[in-house]
């Protein structure tokens, strides 16, 4: 099955880069006339094996950008510009038939809210059978088997009498654990996770990270991780990128960024986060202001207008992202060099 | 489970006795004298004598306690009129009364499914407009006068299919089509938004992110979502159908139980009015009860709270 | 969201939408030939004219401009009796809209603030039996006890219509005395009386309006209908419905009688839907899309 799909992969700089994504522009033509610039220009890649955090703010564009890689991106939103390569091969580009079967094979998404993320009238058996069967013809003990496999993989041991029950008999963050075994089904080169446990209780939160990087330290599967909380992309991913109105403002390896943000956002967002700044300052501070208004962005850096770094030139010019260093790159007129954070409060 | 169907049944129970006692009791308040529209030639003594053969000279508490002991006995009385047992009389016009009801629905759930979901599917396209302001159409327009309308043109100027009576299948064609556009209507509008809904469920967005082909995301994701409310509203909707049942009944003199029941009721008829009013709530008060635990049993979420079937 | 913010976030969207422009605009004539109809009406509408019976409108062949849209059997002005069924249909559905809203409304109140519990019951059963019984049938049987006159009508309209007020103020009482600021008003010692005088100011006309139009519509087809079996209105009134039943007879041969007046209905019918829809989407957030 999976002969025809694997093509030569790309080579970038000696290592092994699974997914390019090269300035997607995923826009939503409301009825009004209004365009809302979702995702506005967004570059970035992802190593073989490798998590990937994706940062920002409800409304930053990280969702969709997710959505759009795996081009279910609903109307009237539409991906108007970009490339998404996917083991060399431009996604974008498929015919929805070719696109469709690597949906949920090659690349598995996990939803934010587990509770409505099953459907309700189909029994946790039928739901994986059903996800089996979509992509391969296989006799159902056959899936049994592989059922029982990737529920060990996410710490379930009695898959026997879980599969013949509803999702409504399950806590939130046993389902969200189910669904994760789910997206295991065929073992995927990569996996999305959308705020995998921003719905769930602090103790649950912990234990879903774990069975994600358990999930990823067994399979080697390549992770996405999208939220909007540093305490969850500081337990868990390799590489961050920043986002602030559908672009990116700041990507970095995680421990450069947590030791040394250099975007007043990411400042700000960074010390918001109890674990990593409140022993320093003592006192969380927020951002002030709002997250933006997406019909109605400021003229020159979205930012701005809570910056309080922001001089003239921010309020008239869009800054343009530079690779400052290797690995990092940041969309700052005023970057913030040498901000340091509390280095013992590293995790 | 068996404890919701008794609760059921026994709610049912006291609207039909309800129903029946309200009934009984105003059509002894009409005035006019049935044994006189019988008779209208006989003298006093014989009026007096006919009376008291249909049971009608006592007061009235005293008749209607007689007559719920019949009821019990599976004697629903007699027809004046049709000097038959009542139950006979509504046999008679039962069948055709359930061949156009059972057209209509038919049309009714086929068109307002398949309206519905093509709405949703092409929502806010000149489709989706075009059908939403036929349904507001279809809403607005007085049965009867549909009835009338069909009659004119189908009947009379294209000469196509019978206008009144009924002896056989096409004499139901016209009245279930009138009969049914106003119930297409409103399952069109409730499709369309409970479908649309529906496909907007994280778990539909989800089934599709899991490469699950379009046709089973509609089928087995949004529309097994949309179809408990559906349920609901079929369940009051057969209430509307059955009284708007009456009234095609009338403008094609289609002799069903609607007919029937016009007839009885200008005749003082008493007892076939009474059985009548039995027989057409009965239907609507089961129909329902069915319809509640169809959805108990559709929804597992219902079901498990409730302990299992 | 109080009420006023929400009346003019409702206008700046009602100004938008088309349907609403559509439907007021149907909505305000008819209320224009409901008022003045006696100076509308071109002939006196139950004046007989032998020379000119069943004259058909005056497009078709044979029609005389002088009577628009024909004439009835025994030569009656079709348009004129129009004119006045409009203002009879019209005025029988909102007097009998009105009487509902104030039996539905006092029982509602009652029965969501203090709701004693016998009261619950006897409208959780009325409901049961409205929908259990065909309302049609209702209306016959009781308008055989009495004289179908446009009071009796209008009375057995509001038979039909009251319920559904109660249920709506009923739950929406409920609703709003479990709200936070019921509970602080009760904890400075307000009476029940204070607060449902406070509620009926607050929250009447929202809960009411989006219900109404529609509500308005079914009466004016059930009041057309009753009419049109003739147990409703009864000549020499005139009624849409009742002239229709004239015309019955005449089907085949002079379509117009009949078919003009279900039109005119089906077109009130329609203004008010597509007003009451509007209305409907705008007061509930939760059906905006």
């Amino acid at each position: 099955m999976e002969k025809k799909s694997i093509k030569v992969s790309e080579q970038n700089n000696g290592k092994d880069v699974l997914l390019k994504v090269k300035d997607l522009k995923t826009h939503f033509f409301l009825p009004s006339g209004q365009i809302v610039k979702a995702v506005d220009g967004v570059t970035f890649s992802l190593e073989k094996g490798k998590v990937l955090g994706i940062i920002g703010e409800s409304g930053s564009g990280k969702s969709v950008t997710s959505r759009s890689i795996m081009r279910i991106v609903e109307a009237p939103g539409k991906i108007i510009n970009g490339e998404i390569l996917f083991k060399g091969e431009n996604l974008l580009t498929l015919p929805e038939s070719e696109m469709a079967k690597i949906r949920g094979r090659r690349i598995s998404l996990i939803f934010q809210d587990p509770t409505t993320s099953f459907n309700p009238y189909m029994t946790i058996g039928q739901q994986l059978i059903e996800a089996y069967r979509v992509h391969e013809k296989e006799s159902e003990n056959k899936i049994k088997e592989i059922i029982a496999q990737v529920f060990k993989l996410v710490g379930i041991s009695d898959y026997e009498d879980i599969v013949k029950r509803y999702p409504c008999e399950f806590s939130a963050g046993f389902r969200q654990r189910i669904f994760i075994a789910m997206s295991m089904i065929f073992t995927p080169d990569l996996l999305i996770a959308d705020e995998p446990t921003t719905s769930l209780g602090i103790t649950i939160q912990a234990e879903i990270i774990e069975a994600l990087n358990d999930v990823k330290e067994r399979t080697g599967t390549s992770v996405i991780i999208i939220t909007h909380d540093f305490g969850v992309v500081s337990q868990f991913s390799d590489d961050i990128f920043v986002m602030y109105a559908g672009r990116c403002v700041e990507s970095s390896p995680k421990k450069e960024l947590l030791l040394n943000p250099m975007h007043p956002y990411t400042i700000g967002l960074i010390r918001s986060v109890p674990l990593l700044e409140a022993r320093k300052t003592k006192r969380l501070k927020s951002i002030p202001g709002f997250p933006p208004d997406m019909m109605n962005l400021p003229i020159g850096c979205a930012f701005s207008n809570r910056c309080e770094f922001a001089q003239d030139i921010c309020f008239e010019k869009v800054p343009d992202l530079v690779e400052i260093r290797p690995n990092r790159k940041i969309a700052c007129h005023y970057p913030q060099i040498n901000y340091q954070t509390n280095q013992d409060t590293q995790i | 489970m068996l404890s919701t169907i008794i609760r059921r049944l026994l709610q049912g129970f006291i609207v039909i006795c309800a129903i029946t006692i309200i009934t009984f009791i105003m059509l002894r308040m009409i005035p006019g004298d049935p044994s006189r529209t019988m008779a209208p030639n006989a003298t006093e003594d014989q009026l007096i004598m006919l009376r008291d053969q249909m049971g009608i000279n006592e007061p009235i508490l005293v008749q209607l306690t007689k007559y719920i002991r019949n009821i019990f006995q599976g004697e629903f009385g007699y027809s004046f009129f049709q000097r038959a047992n009542v139950i006979k009389v509504i046999a008679g016009s039962l069948n055709a009364s359930i061949v156009l009801f059972g057209f209509a629905l038919v049309l009714s759930i086929f068109f307002g499914l398949l309206f519905g979901i093509i709405a949703a599917l092409k929502a806010n396209t000149w489709i989706d407009k075009l059908f939403s302001s036929i349904a507001v159409v279809f809403q607005s327009m007085p049965n009867y006068w549909v009835g009338t309308m069909l009659i004119l043109f189908i009947s009379v100027k294209l000469q196509l299919l019978p206008a009144t009576g009924y002896e056989g299948f096409k004499f139901s064609i016209l009245p279930g089509i009138a009969l049914s556009l106003p119930t297409i209507a409103v399952l069109m509008r409730n499709v369309r938004a409970s479908m649309i809904s529906s496909l907007r469920q994280d778990f539909v967005k989800a089934a599709k992110a899991r490469g699950i082909p379009g046709y089973i995301i509609l089928s087995r994701y949004a529309f097994r979502n949309s179809l408990i409310p559906l349920l609901t509203l079929l369940g009051s909707q057969l209430g509307y159908m059955v009284g708007n049942m009456v009234v095609c009944e009338y403008v094609f003199s289609y002799p069903g139980i609607g007919l029937q029941t016009l007839y009885a009721i200008l005749r003082r008829d008493y007892y076939l009015v009474q059985g009548l009013v039995v027989i057409l709530s009965g239907f609507f008060i089961v129909v329902n009860m069915i319809i509640d635990i169809g959805y108990t049993y559709l929804d597992p979420r219902i079901r498990k709270a409730q302990g299992g079937l | 969201m109080n009420f006023k913010t929400k009346l003019s976030n409702g206008i700046k969207y009602l100004q938008k939408n088309k349907s609403f422009s559509i439907g007021l605009g149907i909505v305000l004539i008819t209320i224009f030939i409901a008022i003045f109809a006696d100076s509308l009406t071109p002939h006196v509408p139950s004046k007989l004219n032998p020379k000119f019976k069943l004259l058909p409108p005056f497009w078709v062949e044979g029609g005389n401009p002088k009577y628009i849209l024909g004439t009835d059997a025994i030569g009656r002005d079709l348009l004129s009796r129009l004119i006045k069924g409009i203002q009879m249909s019209v005025g029988i559905s909102l007097f009998s809209v009105l009487s509902s809203i104030l039996i539905g409304t006092t029982i509602g109140v009652i029965s969501g603030l203090v709701h004693p519990s016998w009261l619950d019951s006897v409208l959780m059963r009325i409901t049961d039996i409205q929908m259990g019984f065909p309302f049609i049938v209702l209306a016959i049987i009781i308008l055989t006890m009495v004289d179908p006159t446009p009071f009796s009508c209008i009375i057995v309209l509001t038979l039909s219509a009251w319920p559904t007020y109660a249920r709506v103020i009923r739950s929406s009482v409920m609703i709003e005395k479990s709200s936070d600021y019921v509970d602080a008003a009760k904890a400075m010692g307000a009476s029940r009386a204070r607060i449902a005088i406070k509620y009926i100011g607050r929250n009447l006309l929202p809960t009411i309006i989006p219900v109404a139009p529609m509500d308005i519509a079914s009466v004016v087809i059930t009041e057309s209908l009753l009419s049109f079996m003739q147990i409703g209105i009864q000549p020499p009134l005139i009624s849409l419905g009742n002239i229709m039943s004239d015309g019955r007879n005449y089907i085949s041969t002079h379509w117009w009688i009949t078919a003009i007046p279900g039109f005119v209905i089906m077109i009130i019918v329609i203004g008010l839907n597509l007003v009451g829809d509007t209305l409907q989407t705008t007061f509930d957030p939760k059906l905006k899309q």
